[in-house]
């Protein structure tokens, strides 16, 4: 086996992470008090810099925008991009990025493919995806929201729910119920929504941590032109579906870049707490934490690096990337856990006063992480497909 | 990159499955614990007949130069099989010590031995201090030799071996280590045998009652012991990691297989979440296990700079998955699971084991955390 890089893909790292300290030069920040406005303009203006850098869209053709590239690229990238798309938010136009644009370039028209790529590699657009809504959640296939089709236009009615970041999006994934059909996904479309259009009303959710990422997407007789709709009528579960694993797959690696990052952080605080009470690093039940924090974390990273190793040799991961994304929530869990445990009885302290410890960063962090195991598939959704789809077991 | 195994090492896992379901099967694993058969010297030469021994020792010294990765799916099948005998400790914890730290005199003499499968070696790494009354073992030097006191506790097939390699601890400084082999038959060496949950792997009370070892019968030099030892050990902790997945893997299949096939409430209780859920969870862990196996044998072969880390990374975690997994698996099975018929206790007992095998496990983890210390505290965000 080998888990390392050939040496030319070493040599794009390394071009690579001169431009981004040149372009991005380094700057402190803990704490997330921007507003989502903010967010998006910071957003805006890091994916412009990367187009221009010719670092958007590694794998996509340079004529819709992209770089030409190949997927080790793409995911040396993801790995050496992870720390600068934390700093700029990168995740706002999550959906636009990974979603929409692996979707529209498999399964959309010419048309759509020019509309929309560029516009989402260069920063102009960002996208939201509105898939749940109230009665359909870890039984997502139920969806309701109804789209009477009259003459060239879809009529749109009905609600959404956690759709991240549509307050400041400007498309929406959304998937509509065009047939009451059985089994239920065999009736679903998958359509692009201006999320501008007339009838659209955006309701933010103000969760847990006191932000509002999340929120509900009203529509009331929103029309939607046929032109927008993403594969054939009807087809569109097995259009959502498609680009789920791939797109999976490459998270993964961005993931573990990420959580190696944060890994480095906790231990450069633990560090500096050890000066500050004297028992941080040394405390054995600390040391304890962080091996089975760091153990965790080297499982998905590995599973990570095995799976992208899979999409470049052509495959595509499948029910397995199910224990991925658990592990992925799990360590979340434990990441913020461990590094408020380490804080003594500064634990509960979440603003930037003399008593806290990274400006709160963990606190929140510590809130947001319970969402995680959530959405996207909650743990028993995954478990459920771990059992049934890669061990053969029976269906409940 | 590559991270799946070449046909080579599909082949060698194939070969070895096959020969072990026939050679070592769960009724001769009984049938070792029924006889309390130590050492099946008959099962021994068949796997001399296959080069298992010469596997992994280099081509000069009549081995076959394989590297860790296939050396593991070896372990992996063998821990399926819970193979009893001294190849763990003979082929992973003292041919390497002579590999890594032994002079050419003593590689040529002894290396191609073992590789033959005439020899048989193993490893004194614990101390017996602290255990009941007894105490660490102690070295005298005097102008012509060395002579050993004390006791070493669970050594590994130590009275099956022809010899036992020691390392002792200075005693003001344990980053000093002075590593001496024994030739079993020298007079003052006394073998206590231990009964302990696992038949399948027996260990023994080496006690050394002023025992006589030449100069000669050093490896390396003083300084670079320490080192030896570490990389001899890292090495084998990835080799147990990947014998401790071989076992959690066939209990899950077991249990799988069962919650498959086992109706109650007129359904297979898979299709139960309570249950489907516990199977999901043996899944994650193994794969998990697996992968993290496989890099610490890859950066340990390459030297990587976190080999030692992956090693201990590696070798932990799949300590905890052989427990949990083999306590799940038998919960799964109900009461048949408490059996002695059913296999699940032979796994249980080899998993409980092996979290002593090579040394007290509640201490790998603060042993990592100051690795992992050391390897990243000053890097860079």
């Amino acid at each position: 086996m080998d888990f390392s890089f050939s040496e030319k893909n070493e040599h794009y790292r390394a071009r690579l992470k001169g431009w981004l300290k040149t372009t991005f030069p380094h700057e402190k920040s803990y704490r997330d008090n921007k507003t989502i406005e903010e967010k998006a303009s910071l957003y805006r203006m890091y994916q412009k810099k990367l187009f221009e850098g010719g670092y958007a869209g590694i794998r996509y053709p340079k004529s819709l925008g992209g770089a030409d590239g190949t997927l080790t690229e793409e995911i040396i990238t993801m790995e050496e991009t992870a720390p600068y798309a934390r700093r700029f938010f990168q995740n706002v136009n999550v959906a636009g990025l990974s979603m929409a644009l692996p979707t529209i370039f498999m399964a959309g028209t010419q048309d759509q493919k020019e509309s929309y790529i560029t516009n989402i590699l260069d920063g102009t657009h960002i996208w939201a995806q509105a898939f749940s809504e109230p009665n359909a959640g870890s039984d997502l296939a139920s969806l309701s929201l109804s789209a009477n089709k009259e003459n060239d236009v879809y009529v749109l009615n009905g609600q959404k729910i956690w759709s991240s970041y549509a307050q400041a999006a400007d498309y929406g994934l959304v998937l509509v119920r065009t047939l009451n059909s059985k089994p239920k996904h065999a009736g679903i479309t998958y359509l692009i929504v201006d999320l501008k259009s007339k009838g659209i009303t955006i309701r933010p959710i103000k969760q847990n941590t006191g932000n509002s990422e999340l929120n509900e997407i009203f529509f009331d007789d929103v029309s939607v032109s046929v032109k927008n709709r993403l594969g054939k009528e009807n087809e569109g579960w097995k259009v959502a579906l498609g680009t789920l694993g791939f797109e999976r797959g490459l998270g993964d690696v961005r993931d573990a870049a990420n959580f190696r990052m944060l890994f480095k952080q906790l231990l450069k605080t633990a560090i500096a707490l050890e000066n500050r009470q004297g028992y941080v690093v040394t405390d054995s039940s600390f040391k304890k934490e962080l091996a089975d924090l760091y153990i965790k974390m080297m499982v998905h990273r590995c599973l990570g690096r095995k799976s992208a190793y899979q999409i470049i040799k052509g495959k595509i991961p499948g029910p397995e990337s199910s224990i991925n994304k658990l592990l992925w929530a799990e360590l979340h869990h434990e990441f913020s856990e461990t590094a408020i445990s380490m804080q003594g009885l500064a634990g509960p302290i979440n603003d930037d006063s003399v008593y806290s410890v990274d400006m709160g960063f963990w606190q929140n962090y510590l809130l947001m992480a319970l969402g995680l195991s959530i959405g996207g598939g909650g743990t028993e959704i995954q478990k459920n497909i771990i059992a049934e789809r890669v061990l053969g077991l029976p269906r409940s | 990159m590559r991270i799946e195994l070449n046909k080579n090492q599909e082949l060698i896992g194939r070969e070895a499955r096959r020969f072990l379901h026939k050679e070592c099967s769960s009724e001769f694993i009984r049938e070792v614990y029924d006889s309390e058969t130590v050492f099946d010297r008959k099962l021994w030469k068949k796997m001399v007949a296959l080069d298992w021994m010469a596997l992994n020792i280099p081509e000069g010294y009549g081995g076959l130069n394989a590297d860790l990765t296939d050396l593991c799916v070896l372990l992996g099948e063998m821990g399926r099989a819970l193979l009893p005998g001294p190849y763990f400790s003979t082929v992973l914890l003292s041919a390497p010590l002579l590999m890594e730290g032994g002079t050419e005199k003593q590689k040529s003499e002894l290396l191609p031995k073992i590789a033959d499968g005439e020899m048989i070696t193993t490893l004194a790494l614990h101390d017996a201090k602290g255990v009941n009354d007894r105490n660490g073992v102690k070295l005298e030097r005097y102008s012509d030799g060395f002579v050993i006191s004390g006791a070493k506790f669970l050594v590994p097939y130590a009275a099956e071996a022809d010899v036992i390699f020691v390392p002792v601890f200075h005693e003001n400084d344990q980053s000093m280590i002075t590593i001496l082999m024994v030739k079993t038959d020298t007079e003052g060496l006394e073998f206590r045998p231990l009964s302990t949950i696992d038949v399948s792997r027996k260990f023994y009370e080496v006690q050394f009652h002023s025992v006589p070892v030449s100069p000669e019968s050093v490896i390396g030099r003083e300084k670079e012991s320490r080192n030896i030892l570490d990389r001899v050990m890292s090495r084998a902790m990835v080799g147990l990691a990947a014998e401790n997945i071989g076992g959690a893997q066939i209990a899950m299949e077991y249990a799988i297989d069962y919650a498959k096939n086992r109706v109650q409430f007129g359904k297979p209780i898979g299709s139960f979440q309570a249950i489907k859920h516990q199977c999901a969870d043996l899944k994650i862990d193994i794969d998990g296990a697996e992968i993290l196996m496989y890099y610490a044998a890859w950066s340990c072969e390459n030297n990587m700079n976190d080999s030692r880390a992956a090693a201990l990374t590696a070798y932990i975690n799949s300590i905890e998955v052989f427990g949990r997994v083999t306590d799940i698996a038998t919960h799964i099975h109900g009461a048949l699971g408490v059996t002695w018929e059913n296999d699940m206790h032979l796994f249980y007992k080899r998993a409980w084991s092996n979290r002593y095998f090579l040394g007290e496990f509640k201490k790998k983890k603060p042993e990592l955390a100051d690795c992992i210390i050391d390897l990243m505290g000053d890097e860079q965000l």
